[in-house]
């Protein structure tokens, strides 16, 4: 490189000119260069999603370690950044990424407003966006983007097979619905109300708690208050929300009265053990879950815990799925990743078998997961969630077969 | 009915918990003038070391001391080696602790992860008491009698002691109070070392029921807030009335009006602040 520049430096400016478009030329013409692929992983590091957002990182370098950091016979080079799960932030990130450090791919995404605020951006610079877990359900339906893909899920996809189990094989036809009050919630509670209204299942009151109270517990009274309308109570929480619901809902006795049916980050196992026996008999719905005895999945859960010593999350799964993604059509289109309609095309066709189970994208570049319906109980010291059924091939606007 | 007395004994139980915090910051503000922004890091404190001393002996009485010494001695450190060189500079002091504020959580997440946790209870003091359809869970009934017993041993400290005597005329007339030959600094370090002692014993208190998860500290210091307004900087019945206040009202508007939720707490607080801009007790 050194004597590269040395030449140019005395040469006559033409002929650096012409110097330089052969070699673009050639790097446009032929496949395979030596330079890397470089990935541009973009997940909040610090605050309140800092721990989903490390799962989801160690679950992406896990894949990349395990190949190698190589695909299609190219090198893949990985530059990470810090969002702070902050809108404005993760939009300036985006741009630091793509225009300094060169990135061609990014990968990640916690925060919806996150995945919002930077999708102009890689749409009109043709970036392809690998999203790991942002939920933004519009950025697949109407907002779509031929740059964007999900690996993890839409918001109310996996709570449209949930709403209609609830309402068919859980037995629970009239229920209480409980969510935090933001759009996530919202978003989650109208895929769960589609399925279950349709399915001859009724609402008997929907309670919003601002995302973050510190006390659910008058909110719980409410929900005690209609206890006798109802057969079950649905809910969606996450982080210090979830803990505080099944904790307050044992305490106030509403597990006695009511099942509860919940989405699956509300049990999410690294929660389990600040629950106890609060969480006993939970019924929960995911598209993952720790215990599946697939061979995918006992492999990966192996070499997490291998790899760092505790257990994978789901963000942690859905992270290791995304990588692979990238990494199954760059070996697809054999290294010529700067054709761009090829790359993206191959990424379109990718198909695998995860550890949650078989991979594949719909039309709209969401993910076609399956969904577990899984029961919190007891093994040894431990509490897990077992898979009790499954619903197989649920894309985003799923309904059940009729 | 029922829906009323349930509601009543969860707004008590959460009043009790803010006073904790209440106090602490209210009584600092008055001897030292400074807001502490670190005061909320205090309780994360008080329910991480209360977490870690609790799985590793399995004593709740351990756990709670542990939190109330850790509380205390990065309280004294804080105070002694930063805090005291800037006696007399609000402004300097205030940053300061706005600046330990992220220093301490970032520590904590550093040292505890990022995981959300939650204190588990003492077997005695996990189940409900249930009379017919009232059920309350005997954890809150005891944090609101420890909260009460607190209330009433502060003021029996504050009124009836040497050192209570000498906090108030701090308050009152620092100066004067200098001049009567009591050490103010000294004074103002036991002040601040004994508040962040009651967060830390209310982070272990807390952990329990709301949990201790990144972002805690911010969150109790801005109900601590409002509370310390309502009942007036600087004032302990202005916390106590304060953090009744605040409990009841956030507990009955979150389940009368969930919508209008915060709004049910800081609308009132900004009305006060108009008619009285000093609190209900303060001077």
């Amino acid at each position: 490189m050194a004597y590269a520049e040395f030449l140019f430096a005395r040469a006559p400016r033409p002929a650096v000119l012409l110097a330089l478009s052969l070699s673009a030329l050639a790097r446009a013409g032929f496949a395979a260069t030596d330079a890397p692929i470089r990935i541009g992983f973009l997940t909040p590091y610090v605050g309140v999603y800092a721990k989903i957002g490390k799962d989801m990182d160690n679950g992406f370098k896990l894949y990349l370690e395990e190949t190698g950091y190589q695909a299609g016979g190219r090198k893949i080079a990985l530059q990470t950044e810090d969002s702070e799960a902050k809108p404005d932030v993760g939009l300036t990130k985006a741009r630091k990424l793509v225009e300094k450090d060169q990135v061609q791919i990014l990968a990640g995404i916690i925060h919806s407003g996150v995945a919002y605020s930077i999708r102009n951006y890689v749409d009109a610079n043709r970036i392809p966006l690998i999203i790991t877990n942002a939920g933004a359900e519009r950025l697949t339906s109407a907002d779509r983007s031929p740059y964007i893909f999900r690996v993890s899920f839409a918001n109310g996809q996996t709570d449209r097979a949930g709403g209609w189990y609830a309402a068919t094989k859980g037995k629970m036809r009239r229920m209480i619905l409980m969510a935090p009050d933001y759009s996530a919630g919202h978003e989650k509670v109208a895929g769960f109300k589609k399925t279950f209204t349709a399915a001859g299942g009724k609402i008997v009151a929907e309670i919003y708690p601002p995302l973050g109270s510190q006390d659910l517990a008058p909110f719980l009274a409410q929900v005690i208050s209609k206890a006798g309308e109802a057969d079950g109570l649905w809910a969606f929480f996450a982080g210090s929300d979830a803990i505080r619901f099944i904790n307050q809902s044992a305490e106030y006795g509403v597990k006695q009265k009511l099942k509860l049916f919940v989405l699956g980050d509300t049990v999410d196992d690294a929660l389990l053990p600040s629950m106890g026996d609060a969480a006993l008999g939970v019924i929960s719905y995911l598209h993952y879950a720790l215990t599946l005895e697939t061979a995918e999945n006992k492999k990966f859960v192996a070499a997490y815990r291998k790899r760092y010593s505790e257990d994978p999350s789901m963000f942690s799964e859905q992270g290791y799925v995304g990588a692979r993604v990238i990494s199954e059509a760059v070996k697809a289109v054999k290294g010529n990743f700067e054709n761009k309609e090829q790359f993206l095309a191959a990424l379109r066709r990718v198909q695998f078998e995860a550890p949650r189970g078989p991979f594949r994208f719909d039309e709209f570049q969401n993910v076609i997961n399956p969904v577990y319906i899984r029961r919190t109980e007891k093994s040894g010291n431990r509490l897990q969630s077992v898979v009790i059924d499954k619903i197989p091939n649920v894309d985003q606007f799923w309904e059940p077969k009729k | 009915m029922t829906f009323w007395i349930i509601q009543l004994f969860n707004g008590l139980s959460f009043a009790m918990l803010l006073f904790l915090l209440a106090a602490g910051l209210s009584v600092v503000f008055g001897v030292m003038k400074v807001i502490n922004l670190a005061h909320g890091s205090f309780y994360l404190i008080g329910g991480y070391v209360a977490l870690s001393v609790l799985s590793a002996t399995g004593s709740f009485l351990l756990a709670a001391a542990a939190a109330v010494l850790a509380g205390a001695s990065v309280a004294a450190v804080l105070q002694t080696a930063f805090l005291r060189r800037f006696y007399d500079n609000e402004l300097a002091q205030v940053l300061l602790t706005f600046g330990f504020l992220f220093i301490i959580a970032d520590l904590c997440l550093v040292v505890w992860g990022g995981n959300p946790q939650a204190l588990p209870k003492p077997a005695l003091l996990a189940g409900s008491v249930v009379f017919g359809e009232i059920v309350i869970p005997v954890y809150r009934l005891f944090v609101t009698a420890v909260g009460l017993l607190f209330a009433g041993a502060l003021w029996l400290l504050f009124e009836k002691t040497r050192w209570g005597a000498m906090a108030r005329a701090a308050v009152d007339d620092p100066e004067m109070c200098r001049g009567l030959g009591v050490n103010v600094p000294v004074l103002c370090t036991s002040v601040f070392v004994a508040g962040a002692a009651l967060a830390a014993f209310g982070g272990f208190m807390g952990g329990s029921f709301v949990g201790v998860y990144p972002g805690a500290d911010f969150e109790i210091l801005l109900y601590s807030f409002v509370v310390v307004i309502i009942g007036g900087l600087g004032s302990l019945p202005g916390a106590f009335v304060g953090s009744l206040i605040v409990g009841l009202l956030d507990n009955f508007g979150k389940a009368l009006f969930p919508e209008l939720s915060l709004f049910t707490i800081f609308a009132p607080m900004a009305l006060l602040l108009a008619v009285k801009p000093t609190g209900l007790f303060g001077k």
